[in-house]
């Protein structure tokens, strides 16, 4: 659920790119933003080890519930906007990994929070991440760290790593619609059984007809011929010798968009996507508010 | 000492300045020329594109004008059957009509 694929039909181009865009640099997420660092005799220097820690994704699911911290009436930072984190490890014997497990949220010591927030490999977060924990430093015997920091709201063009997504792929593909009726008159009868072999989920061979039909999966609409799939079929096309452009018809009326998204972990796929079409909805009622001003 | 600019001055709008200015240039042609703050490309190419395919709209452009200063000049051109407020009205109705659609699905 961390990486998925969307599918947009009869959509223009411009709409995905702005959408891209937002998912890009204008999504919130929460991240560490103040460091207060008391004592750290790693071998890594201090900002070292900030940077890190900034990078780390948070779980921010519930961020609509918090503001950003410059609109807050709180002085610094409040329950209402940030949330304290505090990590504290010493290597007493031998080599030790400092995880981000580590760092445990002390909000109750500081103001009476609301929120829940932690990385996302806590132990607390009730669903379990399959991947392993991250590793923020490594330290050797007698060294230690500790230090308090603060994680702020933030969207990513404040900086990078308020961005909920690691890679985003934007892919257009025109519409292939493969022609049953030529395929049925051009292969033979074991060409048939093979073609339904190959490609089970896509292709049923109904004995006797002695035709080829489509499955029931892609009549409802579940599977797509992706590129590899369409990819393997010419090649299978051409290994029989049958010329593939006969079969395979390009129909240009509706352009699809596929849109690959694979987030860090602060937020699932679908939640950047609405949380996108939000903000945009946003921006345009902004500035149509200020047109209508002008009339 | 430090050269690096302000980032949150990209984002946030001050009270001094207002989001869109409007300059009207040869009063008899309906040009309409609108400056808006603290706008990029993500809504400017959007509309842009849509703006050329109203019928009533012979041209329309947008650019920014240097990459560190935020704001983006629009530029619409009319035929005189609706004035470049109006056109610009409606693109922002469909877009918005249109996102709405798609947060349904």
């Amino acid at each position: 659920e961390f990486e998925s694929t969307f599918l947009f039909r009869n959509i223009d181009f411009s709409l995905i790119n702005s959408l891209r865009r937002i998912i890009i640099s204008e999504v919130p997420t929460i991240a560490i933003d103040l460091v207060c660092i008391e004592s750290n005799t790693s071998s890594l220097h201090d900002e070292f080890i900030v940077h890190r820690l900034s990078l780390l994704p948070l779980f921010s699911e519930n961020i609509d519930e918090i503001k950003y911290s410059r609109e807050c009436e709180c002085d610094n930072y409040c329950s209402f906007c940030s949330s304290v984190f505090e990590l504290n490890v010493t290597a007493k014997e031998g080599i030790k990994y400092v995880f981000s497990t580590d760092l445990i949220e002390i909000s109750n010591r500081f103001y009476n929070s609301k929120n829940e927030n932690f990385p996302i490999h806590s132990s607390s977060l009730f669903k379990s991440y399959s991947d392993p924990k991250i590793i923020i430093a490594k330290l050797n015997k007698g060294q230690r760290i500790k230090l308090t920091c603060v994680a702020k709201k933030g969207i990513g063009k404040m900086h990078a790593k308020w961005s909920p997504i690691s890679i985003l792929k934007i892919k257009t593909e025109p519409n292939l619609k493969i022609d049953l009726e030529a395929l049925n008159s051009l292969m033979g009868d074991n060409l048939k059984e093979k073609i339904s072999k190959t490609f089970s989920e896509f292709f049923k061979f109904e004995k006797h007809i002695s035709k080829v039909n489509f499955s029931d999966l892609y009549l409802n609409g579940r599977i797509f011929f992706f590129e590899k799939t369409l990819s393997s079929l010419v090649e299978f096309f051409l290994q029989e010798k049958i010329d593939p452009l006969k079969i395979i018809i390009n129909k240009q009326e509706e352009k699809v968009f596929y849109i690959h998204i694979e987030s860090t972990g602060a937020l699932s796929c679908k939640l950047i996507l609405k949380s996108a079409i939000q903000i945009m909805k946003q921006k345009l009622n902004f500035i149509g508010i200020h047109v209508e001003k002008l009339n | 000492m430090n050269n690096i600019p302000n980032s949150l001055d990209s984002i946030i709008l001050s009270d001094k300045i207002c989001k869109i200015e409007y300059s009207k240039k040869k009063e008899n042609l309906n040009y309409g020329i609108f400056k808006i703050q603290r706008e990029d490309h993500t809504i400017g190419e959007l509309i842009q594109t849509h703006l050329l395919k109203e019928k009533n709209v012979i041209f329309s452009g947008y650019k920014q004008i240097h990459p560190l200063e935020h704001y983006i000049v629009l530029k619409i051109i009319t035929n005189g059957v609706i004035s470049p407020i109006e056109a610009f009205d409606l693109v922002l109705k469909d877009l918005y009509i249109e996102f709405s659609l798609l947060e349904e699905n």
